[in-house]
């Protein structure tokens, strides 16, 4: 039984000049006056420039929604000094909305006069102090203006949330049950663990991308808690998605496990302080000769730099490990005559096809810089190869992580990180694995599990664990990643999740 | 550590358990598998009993039982438990007065994870990992 249904407008965009279309904005205003809405969220960008004119005009405009209202800060509301006159207008900034059974969280996340968002440290504290305070109630639903995952057809990854890692984390160790925000114009639905991210796209912007029309989205929370999504474009067409968490999560193991993976990243083997050859030695010892894996993947930053000293010392190191390994560029490997050295020392990484598994590596290092980029060549070619092994487990390999990393500043680093993203999910790889950041962190976007390694050797780490790789077995119907701390080989579940059934071959 | 956090941000939230017709030996399998101290013992989705190693020594090594017997004989069937969100300071405590290493979490009247002790100790890990990675 639908409990509570929220309409979910953003990015208004309320101006008297042309980027705002009024006649979009009414007909979604009546039609949520005139549907059974319980609430309304606008997740920001109520005005264009944050000026007084257009603010006075979205308190006329606000006013035309006759049902409960919340309304955040956008960055464009906060342009010019317009959080002063959002508040003064419109009312909080950051707030908390009771409803039966459930609290709406909102955070402003914007930073003057950039389209950058951050949840700064004292926002950060209260909201985690409110997620607290809020424990016991059945739906936590949060809410900001920026985007926590990358999103698709937006081109450059950018005007991400700085801490973009923290709060993801943060929002999923409190069972947060819905995260709701706009910024990139863009509707979306992804389900990270059990998390539900409802992006709005714009409801009365011209900029709209790729020729898309204005929408808003209707969430319902259901007494059984489940949760529907539904986009609702202006033109009637519409796309649901549904979730329920799945809970308890138990897993009793049942037959022989089909593949463990050894799955590391950032050696960073060099003559710097910071390499730590005795903890990777270490590893390497106990991944032999306690763990045995099938395969072992680096997901990059094998040396720091990419100078012949570096690469003889890590092939050298790397060849102890006794099992089939994999190695993927990162940044650091490609610099200075990396390009070169990589394939000399480590070789092109290739498909590799092993029992029902295929491991599909991705090359996102670009030369000289951390941003990387897949590129829409290659995304096509990671989009054919996923097809095309879809009767197999799919692994795909790459450097730079796609889902934002606990304690590192998000910037964006992979380039083109939304429509990787999307490529990946909705072609349902098998299994993600990627090396930048770090620090380890495991979540499943819908019903992929993407799981990124720390440093398994690297002093300048950010990982409470230390220096650490990690260990995922794959059953017929589970796959369960542990980390493991490199030197004292204790370990903690990273994350466990059922597999989807394969798309056998037609 | 945040000693006012509720215990759902410090437990781990997946279970891993055998079924109460398994025998010891094939749930100490699990156990070196997984390198876990504990499992909970599940009959379709609810969890009925929970040990952990040492429960093996005391109940199963000492007196001499076979290692074939059906882990419902020797799994605890008193579970001591915490809601999800009891603070942390409180849950521990509670481990203190019971004299235990690891509790179950649970939420609604269903076991949703589990808290041990040595989940708080990776920043000492951490640290005595620096002390000795030097060259």
């Amino acid at each position: 039984m639908a409990m509570m249904r929220i309409a979910h407008i953003s990015d208004t965009h309320i101006t008297g000049e042309s980027a705002y279309k009024g006649y979009a904005y009414d007909l979604i205003v009546n039609e949520i006056n005139r549907l059974d809405f319980d609430l309304v969220i606008h997740t920001g960008d109520v005005t264009n420039q944050g000026l007084r004119e257009e603010y006075e005009r979205a308190t006329y405009e606000l006013k035309k929604i006759n049902k409960p209202l919340v309304v955040l800060p956008g960055n464009h509301d906060v342009r010019n000094v317009g959080y002063k006159l959002f508040e003064k207008f419109i009312g909080p900034l950051n707030g908390v909305r009771e409803f039966k059974e459930g609290a709406i969280i909102w955070v402003d996340s914007t930073i003057p006069d950039l389209s950058d968002g951050r949840v700064g440290g004292h926002k950060f504290k209260w909201l985690k102090r409110t997620l607290e305070e809020y424990s016991e109630r059945k739906f936590k639903i949060v809410a900001s203006h920026h985007h926590l995952l990358p999103l698709p057809d937006t081109g450059r990854e950018r005007n991400v949330l700085y801490n973009a890692g923290d709060v993801l984390g943060l929002l999923l160790l409190h069972d947060v049950n819905l995260y709701a925000c706009g910024h990139k114009h863009v509707p979306n639905v992804y389900r990270v663990e059990d998390m539900v991210v409802d992006n709005a796209g714009c409801t009365s912007c011209r900029k709209t991308r790729g020729g898309d029309v204005n929408s808003y989205n209707i969430i319902t929370l259901h007494d059984d808690g489940r949760i529907d999504v539904k986009i609702r474009r202006v033109t009637g067409e519409e796309v649901v998605r549904s979730h329920r968490p799945t809970r308890p999560k138990i897993f009793v193991p049942k037959g022989e496990r089909l593949l463990r993976i050894v799955h590391m990243s950032e050696s960073n083997v060099s003559d710097r302080v910071y390499f730590r050859r005795k903890v990777l030695e270490n590893a390497i010892r106990m991944i032999n000769e306690r763990f045995k894996p099938d395969v072992v993947v680096h997901c990059g930053d094998v040396v720091d730099m990419g100078i012949e000293r570096y690469y003889e010392r890590a092939r050298e190191l790397h060849r102890k490990i006794e099992a089939e390994t994999i190695v993927v560029p990162g940044h650091n490997d490609i610099t200075y005559l990396g390009y070169d050295l990589f394939e000399e020392y480590f070789g092109e990484p290739g498909i590799k096809s092993k029992g029902g598994f295929t491991f599909i590596p991705v090359m996102s290092a670009q030369y000289e810089t951390p941003i990387g980029v897949v590129g829409r060549i290659g995304q096509e070619k990671l989009r054919k190869l996923l097809e095309e092994y879809a009767d197999t487990f799919t692994v795909v390999l790459m450097h730079h992580n796609i889902v934002p990393i606990p304690r590192s500043r998000e910037i964006g680093f992979l380039e083109d990180a939304g429509d990787v993203l999307r490529t990946l999910t909705e072609e349902g790889a098998g299994l993600v694995l990627t090396g930048h950041g770090g620090n380890s962190f495991a979540a499943r976007v819908d019903e992929t599990p993407v799981i990124n390694a720390g440093s398994i050797s690297w002093e300048l780490h950010r990982n409470p664990f230390g220096n650490s790789f990690n260990v995922i077995d794959i059953y017929r119907d589970m796959v369960v990643a542990f980390e493991i701390q490199a030197t004292w080989g204790s370990g903690r579940l990273l994350g466990m999740w059922a597999r989807k059934p394969l798309t056998p071959r037609p | 550590m945040d000693k006012n956090a509720p215990i759902k941000v410090y437990m781990t939230r997946r279970l891993i358990g055998v079924e109460p017709g398994d025998s010891v030996k094939r749930a100490c399998e699990v156990m070196v598998d997984f390198d876990i101290g504990s499992l909970v013992v599940v009959d379709g989705k609810r969890v009925v009993g929970f040990f952990t190693k040492s429960d093996i020594i005391r109940r199963v090594v000492i007196p001499g039982l076979s290692n074939e017997t059906p882990v419902e004989k020797i799994m605890t069937r008193e579970l001591i438990t915490v809601d999800v969100n009891t603070p942390l300071r409180d849950v521990l405590d509670r481990m203190a007065k019971k004299g235990i290493k690891h509790i179950l979490v649970e939420e609604n009247g269903e076991i949703v994870g589990i808290f041990s002790l040595r989940d708080l100790l990776s920043a000492s890990r951490r640290r005595l990992e620096t002390a000795i990675a030097a060259e």
